[in-house]
């Protein structure tokens, strides 16, 4: 193949990456480790920012970055009740760049999370969840793989808190497992199971660290290579079908340019080749996907980088006191993406009469239960016709994405009084009332 | 396996049977290796616990951060109120009369009875009782009314 001349020849190492030729370009998707994810040619809508965003990219190297910078902690940190805060301590303090390391390692938590609720967003408003798309495509089901990996992420987070053993990591455990105790039959069991005992101690850090540095990102990672492979079984991205449609609908109307028919958006099924529209049709709409696909890739990596890393340097990570099981800081906040069901733990109990309603199961369980499940399902409800797959906003889909809008609506505003309007013994306060707040932890 | 229509063969189905057996004999070590996660041996703190000679405990209201109780003493007589809030845990702190929780805002009166926001129960009242030595001992694992009370008068 290389005795194909070229007219403008990349170093070896480099030329599948910086392909000279259409054929380099299709070569390259075959012949290369980690360019063989990628069709050949991908739709230009699909690989424009308009129709995602990028933003499972951006889910994917905030993962990554927390990967090598949780890698170099990892050796640093002393996962000891006697010794974990101040092997924390000397990262700040001692160890060079040690609290630039922490703060990039917590600015990318903290976006992936962003990035992961975003990503879910617009994975919801443009209806990409919808099963449509060549045979063998399933995009409930990658629908479900990436909720859950938005719960990874979360127990990512959740798990990453404990390991300072500092206050705010003491009692967000302490309160976040007795809600998982508060599940009727297992709850109790669960919290066991979680703490290693009864109270927290060096048993609880030990499962949480293990929990955190292996257990969810290796499980994180799985997915997401089961998300991205989904993709490609999807036939590419919603937007790209369509593309095809409009393509084949403006073929039918006029008679067929003769042309290839091999799939290029091909997905097999049974050994066979499914052709789900002639590439002469989808050409003008298309482009080879190498270089193209990395490019864009390496652009958003490149962003997140910058943005981390100048976070990380700007919002140093914080450190309370050291872990004591007898003084609770005033107010004890959870991070902030969980403050909107402190909120609701703290709100939702009321009597009806005799009756107490219980808002820490309600709250803490319930209605986040219910959540989920509601996403979960909501492939199977959405109703709307197959046109509304891969766009924006469509009409079809106007009063669902209203609602769900308004349920985002909702968190954020929850979320905002849980952070800003709360203060000593969780009283509301306003911001800008001079009252003694222990800032939340960001 | 066989499709659909085709019978199956001897060969079939001995291969569904062995592969199922080493598929429940892999459940075996799984589920022994799994049992190690849950503790035998428990290194917490006991639930019996020393709190000191009775001379040493104030009159009036005092926090015990080590023990998570409040101990009241009128004079002679004491009681030991539990300082961890009924709802999530969170250790309760005095505010005027009674209990402040800082974690959801749970509020208690000066016998525990809660009286405001999530939590369930009231704060429960420890028992006290004399060891030989003459030392209090509260148990934090049981629970007593608030009329309870532990009066010592020789050396307190
Ligand atoms: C660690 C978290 C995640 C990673 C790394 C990730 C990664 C990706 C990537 C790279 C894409 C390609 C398109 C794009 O960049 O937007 C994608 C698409 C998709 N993701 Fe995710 N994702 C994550 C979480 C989620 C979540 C929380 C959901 C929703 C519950 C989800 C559902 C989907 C679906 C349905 C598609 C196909 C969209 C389409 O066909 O247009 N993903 N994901
Ligand atoms: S833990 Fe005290 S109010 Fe929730």
């Amino acid at each position: 193949m290389s005795d194909v001349p070229s007219p403008r020849r990349a170093p070896r190492v480099l030329r599948d990456w910086l392909p000279g030729t259409p054929r380099e370009a299709a070569d390259a998707v075959v012949g290369n480790l980690l360019l063989h994810a990628l069709p050949a040619h991908a739709t230009k809508a699909a690989l424009s920012y308009r129709a995602s965003g990028w933003l499972g990219t951006a889910c994917a190297v905030l993962f990554g970055i927390t990967g090598v910078t949780g890698t170099i902690l990892l050796v640093l940190y002393v996962p000891s009740v006697e010794r974990a805060y101040a092997s924390v301590k000397d990262l700040e303090t001692v160890v060079p760049f040690g609290s630039w390391l922490r703060g990039t390692h917590r600015a990318a938590a903290h976006l992936m999370v962003v990035a992961v609720v975003l990503h879910l967003v617009r994975v919801f408003l443009t209806g990409a969840y919808k099963r449509e798309g060549p045979p063998g495509a399933a995009r409930p089901l990658n629908w479900l793989v990436g909720l859950a990996l938005l719960l990874l992420t979360l127990g990512l987070s959740f798990t990453g808190y404990l390991l300072p053993w500092d206050q705010l990591a003491y009692w967000a455990v302490q309160v976040g497992t007795r809600i998982a105790a508060s599940v009727p039959l297992v709850g109790d069991a669960t919290r066991e199971a979680l703490l290693g005992g009864s109270v927290i101690g060096q048993p609880t850090l030990a499962r949480f660290y293990a929990l955190h540095c292996f257990i969810l990102p290796s499980l994180t990672m799985g997915l997401i290579f089961w998300h991205l492979w989904r993709i490609r079984k999807d036939g590419g991205l919603a937007v790209s079908d369509r593309v095809a449609a409009d393509a084949v609908a403006r073929a039918r109307a006029q008679p067929p340019p003769a042309g290839r028919t091999y799939a290029i958006l091909g997905a097999t099924k049974g050994g066979t080749v499914a052709s789900v529209a002639p590439s002469a049709l989808l050409a003008p709409e298309s482009v080879a996907s190498v270089p193209n696909a990395p490019r864009r890739a390496a652009a958003v990596a490149l962003v997140c980088l910058a943005l981390t890393c100048v976070f990380g340097l700007a919002a140093a990570a914080p450190l309370e006191q050291a872990a004591d099981p007898s003084r609770t800081p005033n107010p004890a906040k959870a991070p902030w993406y969980f403050l909107w069901l402190q909120e609701l733990v703290s709100d939702l109990t009321f009597k009806v009469g005799g009756f107490v309603v219980d808002g820490t199961l309600l709250g803490g369980i319930v209605v986040p239960g219910l959540l989920v499940g509601l996403l979960a399902a909501w492939p199977w409800l959405d109703r709307s016709p197959r046109e509304a797959a891969g766009v924006w906003f469509h009409p079809a889909r106007k009063v669902q994405n209203r609602v769900f809008l308004a349920g985002l609506l909702v968190i954020a505003l929850l979320t905002v009084v849980g952070t800003f309007c709360r203060g000593p013994y969780w009283g509301f306060v306003w911001p800008w009332d001079p009252v003694p707040t222990t800032p939340t932890r960001l | 396996m066989s499709d659909a229509g085709t019978p199956p063969t001897r060969r079939s189905v001995l291969a569904v049977a062995a592969g199922s057996c080493a598929c429940l004999g892999a459940l075996g070590p799984l589920g022994a290796f799994g049992a190690g996660l849950v503790p035998r041996v428990r290194y917490e703190p006991p639930l019996r616990r020393k709190v000191g000679r009775p001379s040493e405990v104030a009159e009036g209201l005092t926090f015990r951060a080590d023990l998570g109780v409040f101990l009241v003493r009128k004079e002679t007589s004491f009681r030991a109120l539990s300082a961890v809030c009924t709802h999530l845990g969170c250790t309760v702190s005095q505010e005027g009369e009674g209990f402040h929780c800082p974690c959801h805002g749970s509020a208690f009166a000066a016998d525990g009875r809660n009286v405001a926001g999530p939590a369930p129960r009231p704060l429960p009242w420890r028992p006290l009782s004399l060891a030989a030595d003459g030392a209090l001992i509260v148990d934090l694992g049981a629970e007593v009314g608030p009329e309870a009370v532990l009066t010592v008068t020789e050396g307190a």
